[in-house]
Formats: C-alpha cells, structure tokens, sequence
C-alpha cells in the first residue's frame, strides 16, 4: 500500500501507473528441440502465487478506494530462453528466485537435451495493467487532481 | 528518468546495458519504493514491473 501511495503522489494528476506481474499461477516448463515442444510440467512457486495474491488484493483495495482507474489491461506469456536446466538453475539462485522444479521433469528435461540444439523455456503468464491517477476528492491540494494522500 | 531496485546487482547490470545516448537521462537508484523520497507531482508515467 505504502508503494502505491507513493506512486500516486509523485504522479502528475494526468499521470498512469503501467504495472506487470504475473498471474497467480505456476510458470509452465517446455523443452524447444527441433521445432517440437515438449510440455514437461510446471515451475512450484507456491510462495510467489501468494505473494502475487496479496500484491493483487492490495491494487483492487486502492483502485476501489478511488485512487487509480484501470484503463486498459492485457495479458501474455513470457518466455525465458535457456540453453539447459543447469543454467536455468544458476539463474533462479543469481537471482533469488524460489520456485524449484520436480527432479523427474530435470531429468526429461536433461535427456531431451543431451542431443544439444535445443531449449529449456519457462512460459510465465503476465498481466499487464495500465491505470490512470485519478483525482481525489475533498483534495487540499488547489491544483486540479492532486490532492491530499488518502489517510495523510 | 528514475530507475529503482532494492537489488544492487541489477541496477548495475541496468545501467551497464542502457544505450549511451539515453544515460544522461536516466538516473539508477537501489532502493525501496516504499521508502524513497519521490518529488510530489513530477512523473508522467510509473511503471511496475514484478514489484508489487
């Protein structure tokens, strides 16, 4: 919430907040090999669909609240490229991330890839939303749509 | 332009990789949206990208 009082009162009064996350699901696990794709399983991101739950919960509270109106929304998949499940592994630990895959999906994704030429690639489903900085009423600021911070 | 991340790691990749012609307009920051002092009214658009 804080962040997005933040946001909304650096904005100009015309200003938008353009936000991506992805959608609380788990990222799907493909291996690319030679114009096939093999469809292996899922990423386990418990903790991250939780997470991106209550990041949800708190931009539907400000958006009901009146703050911003969400204009436009879309979706897509994000697809992360790897050369092979070790490297996708150092990624997830460089970057912090906790989502792990089963050992049986790591093995496929080895054997499907021994060969060489191929991929492994993670489809993360995004939303996408663009929404606008609405006025708020009751402001105690003179210019037009800036007002006061709810709860100042 | 105001970059920001809590992860030092990435702002330095970021301001490693912009093209030289922007870098005189974009400013990186590590830091917690939460807790930064932004100046009231000064942006046009905010994006939030795996922030929330």
């Amino acid at each position: 919430m804080h962040a997005l009082r933040r946001i909304y009162r650096s904005l100009r009064p015309e200003g938008v907040l353009l936000d991506l996350h992805p959608q609380p699901e788990h990222a799907g696990v493909e291996v690319w090999l030679g114009g096939r794709v093999e469809r292996l399983g899922h990423v386990e991101q418990e903790e991250d669909i939780r997470d991106i739950l209550e990041a949800r919960a708190r931009l539907d509270l400000v958006e009901g609240d009146g703050w911003y109106l969400t204009e436009r929304r879309r979706f897509f998949d994000l697809l992360s490229h790897f050369p092979s499940a070790e490297e996708w592994l150092e990624y997830q630990a460089r970057e912090g991330y906790t989502g792990v895959v089963s050992d049986e999906l790591l093995a496929s994704a080895n054997r499907l890839l021994a060969a060489g030429g191929g991929e492994f690639v993670v489809r993360e489903p995004i939303r996408a939303s663009l929404l606008k900085r609405l006025p708020r009423p009751g402001s105690d600021d003179p210019r037009p749509g800036f007002g006061a911070l709810p709860g100042k | 332009m105001l970059a920001m991340d809590m992860n030092g790691e990435k702002i330095e990749r970021a301001a490693e990789s912009i093209p030289a012609s922007l870098r005189p307009k974009v400013s990186f920051v590590v830091t917690d949206i939460a807790k930064v002092e932004l100046p009231p009214g000064a942006y046009d658009v905010a994006i939030l990208s795996h922030s929330l």
